[in-house]
């Protein structure tokens, strides 16, 4: 006798592994939680934060969990539940409030007790955006914004809280995960379709990125084998080239191949980009401070990428709405003072110019599906055409 | 961005949340003419930090406690709106609303009645009004550059991927954020489409709603748009939650059809019969642009606000000023949407 549950078939008698999913109303989360619902032997749960968040996941057809926690110990109470907690809950705020909610977090995840794995999903984002090999290692990686920086430090207290209170944490650094409806495919089928883009280096950088059916695989085997606890990267295995890439996102389109920018162009325009990397954040501000102040007053911390890591250590550290909230207003203040928009970020180009990632990555099998390239071709089409012209209906 | 005046007017912000935090204290900041006298939001604490952070002289927790101004930014969730309004108006102050203006097209009717009665002056923040690309479409539609309009398509994806809401959010609850995803984001895309069409009048003729644990996330709906010269044209509208779809307003004219994606740094593309689109790029793409709307709006209202003497605010045009129709399509969606999800719970 078999059971069905959305549309996957468990065999009474063998326990299914239970698994929860933090943020599984987030673009990766709830990826995740479609794909390892289809898997057998795996039983998966969402948990979501908010009544809106978890409306998603209900129209997804997935269950789902919203925790009456105000506490980590009331939150890891819940989550000893289960016998895998994937960790996809990626807080938004400031660097004051990420790092209070992320704190929180690593307290109830480490707070599971020994009977329930867990697996934190990082990001290659760590090693930076843009880097050569030997910049930034695997052992000593180097971010060069908040968003690596933050997952690097939760990362870091999430290890010595599960280290000391005997909890099974693996932590996955994932490639850029691409997708029908996750962001990085949004942004290829952009460059895409854009007609003055050339694509750096001629796209034969490795993309260091992830495929999301791989990721699902590759979660599906670890809740399966459970292995020791460890660091690993998560990528494409083979790792594609950006070329590869944005030329799947273009066919899916229905365009052609986007352009070159040659080699000499590409390594012109990208080498000011890893000045100063590797180098200690002192003497990182320092030269930032000079350019810095040779540019006041038409900019502010913005402007200096060192001073802006520096501020945002500083915030994340202190936890205080009230600095943040000070040096906020400050900054807006020159912004609508002067009509000058700030530092844009790094973006995806930037990623275009790196190395592979360093240091060892996760194997996992029953990836070789190949790519849906239907699907990317509906989200492209969903994303580019409006829907028919409406029919009249006069009254 | 300076006013005519001399004396600043004295500004006083009501709700001291994120969107007035980020966008409407930086983008007041810019005018010269205006000065923020306090801010007022039952979270005390909130209200005093954003008071200290940008220099603001006083922060209060109740509307009663606050000195007098000349005018206020209502910017609490719309479900708690009506009464503040009714209040500020009461103590003489003209009112600026985040959106969606109101609850319901009652509720709009009358803050717009008191607001008349009182004569003091009442707008929303519909902010894209204010973009580069909508301007530069109602002016072509309203030229006929590629001929009359024949249909117009709203469509949209409301951002639930990364809500970053909490569990006290305003946004959990359907009757403090107005019903949902269609009140709370597809407000903006509705605005927008009915400020460049220029509509008069307009009527939904069909609409279905998806609503989970009480909240609306997904509506599509059918209907007309009566346009200037009383001609009606038929409207499509698509906002969703839970499936990413194309985001922007389209108008389908005669010759060509023109599409403004949502973000505020875009073009404005007209596909025509021809081989290639034509493409008027956005001279403002390197801004931010959202920022840049705020102010406009706000510069906006400031100047009537300065152009409008105590007690005349005649020429005010109070129910485009505060998109009255959009409110309709909203409430119109909401009671068909209902209505069908009734009857389809009647009929199993």
């Amino acid at each position: 006798m078999k059971t069905e549950w959305s549309g996957r078939t468990v065999t009474p008698g063998s326990a299914p592994t239970r698994i929860a999913i933090l943020g599984a109303s987030g673009q990766i989360g709830l990826a995740l939680l479609r794909r390892l619902g289809r898997q057998p032997q795996l039983d998966v749960t969402g948990i979501c934060r908010s009544t809106l968040s978890a409306t998603r996941v209900v129209q997804a057809g997935g269950e789902v969990l919203v925790p009456s926690a105000s506490s980590p110990a009331e939150l890891a109470r819940c989550l000893a539940n289960f016998d895998l907690v994937v960790n996809c809950a990626l807080p938004s705020q400031g660097p004051a409030g990420n790092a209070r909610a992320n704190e929180a977090l690593a307290q109830a995840l480490a707070g599971v007790g020994p009977a329930t794995s867990v697996l934190h999903l990082s990001s290659v984002a760590v090693y930076g955006n843009a880097f050569v090999a030997g910049i930034t290692s695997f052992k000593r990686p180097c971010p060069e914004d908040r968003y690596g920086r933050e997952k690097l430090s939760m990362e870091r207290r999430l290890r010595q809280l599960a280290g000391e209170r005997g909890v099974r944490l693996w932590i996955c650094r994932l490639g850029h995960v691409w997708g029908p409806e996750l962001n990085w495919s949004r942004i290829l089928l952009t460059l895409a379709a854009d007609p003055d883009f050339r694509l750096p280096f001629d796209g034969m950088k490795p993309s260091n990125a992830i495929y999301i059916d791989n990721l699902a695989a590759a979660v599906g085997e670890l809740a399966r084998r459970r292995p020791r606890p460890q660091t690993w990267n998560l990528l494409d295995d083979p790792q594609r080239s950006w070329r590869e890439l944005l030329d799947l996102h273009g066919q899916a389109a229905g365009r052609l191949p986007v352009a070159s920018m040659p080699a000499a162009e590409s390594a012109a325009r990208y080498a000011q980009l890893n000045q100063g990397r590797g180098r200690g954040l002192a003497a990182r501000l320092v030269v930032d401070l000079g350019l810095w102040l040779k540019s006041l007053p038409s900019s502010l911390i913005a402007s200096s990428p060192a001073l802006q890591a520096l501020a945002e250590t500083a915030l994340a550290r202190t936890k205080s709405d009230e600095l943040e909230s000070r040096l906020k207003a400050l900054y807006w203040r020159a912004v609508a003072r002067q009509r000058l928009h700030g530092v844009s970020p790094p973006g995806p180009l930037a990623c275009m110019a790196s190395d592979a990632v360093p240091g060892p990555s996760l194997e996992y099998s029953g990836a070789a599906l190949g790519v849906d390239l239907i699907a990317l071709a509906t989200y492209a089409d969903a994303l580019s055409q409006p829907l028919a012209s409406p029919v009249p209906c006069h009254p | 961005m300076t006013l005519r005046g001399i004396e600043k007017k004295a500004v006083g912000l009501i709700g001291a949340g994120d969107v007035v935090e980020l966008f409407h204290l930086p983008a007041l900041a810019g005018l010269s003419g205006v000065r923020v006298a306090w801010t007022c939001d039952r979270d005390r604490a909130r209200a005093a930090r954003v008071a200290r952070a940008w220099g603001i002289p006083a922060s209060y927790a109740r509307l009663d406690e606050c000195s007098d101004v000349d005018a206020v930014l209502v910017a609490t969730p719309v479900g708690t709106r009506g009464e503040l309004v009714t209040e500020a108006l009461g103590r003489g102050w003209h009112c600026f609303c985040e959106k969606p203006f109101a609850a319901s097209l009652a509720e709009h009717a009358q803050l717009v009645e008191e607001a008349r009665r009182r004569q003091r002056l009442l707008g929303a923040a519909y902010l894209r009004r204010f973009y580069w690309s909508t301007r530069l479409a109602r002016r072509l539609v309203e030229a006929g550059c590629f001929g009359r309009l024949q249909g117009v398509i709203i469509s949209g994806t409301a951002p639930l991927k990364k809500t970053g809401v909490g569990p006290t959010s305003y946004r959990n609850d359907a009757r403090a954020s107005g019903g949902g995803v269609l009140a709370e984001t597809g407000c903006h895309a509705i605005d927008q489409a009915l400020y460049i069409a220029n509509a008069r009048r307009l009527g939904v003729a069909d609409c279905v709603q998806v609503t989970e644990l009480g909240l609306e996330i997904e509506t599509r709906a059918l209907g007309w748009l009566e346009l200037p010269r009383a001609e009606r044209v038929p409207f499509s509208l698509t906002l969703s939650g839970i499936s990413e779809v194309y985001d922007g307003v389209v108008l389908d004219c005669e010759c060509g059809q023109l599409r403004l994606h949502d973000d505020p740094r875009a073009d404005v593309e007209v596909l025509t019969h021809a081989e290639d689109p034509v493409r008027f790029a956005n001279p403002r793409a390197a801004e931010n642009l959202a920022m840049a709307a705020f102010g406009d709006e706000w510069l906006h209202f400031a100047e009537a606000l300065e152009g409008a003497p105590d007690l005349h605010s005649e020429g005010w045009e109070y129910e485009a000023e505060t998109g009255r129709l959009t409110s309709e399509m909203i409430e119109q969606c909401y009671r068909l949407g209902s209505r069908r999800a009734t009857a389809a719970g009647a009929g199993r």
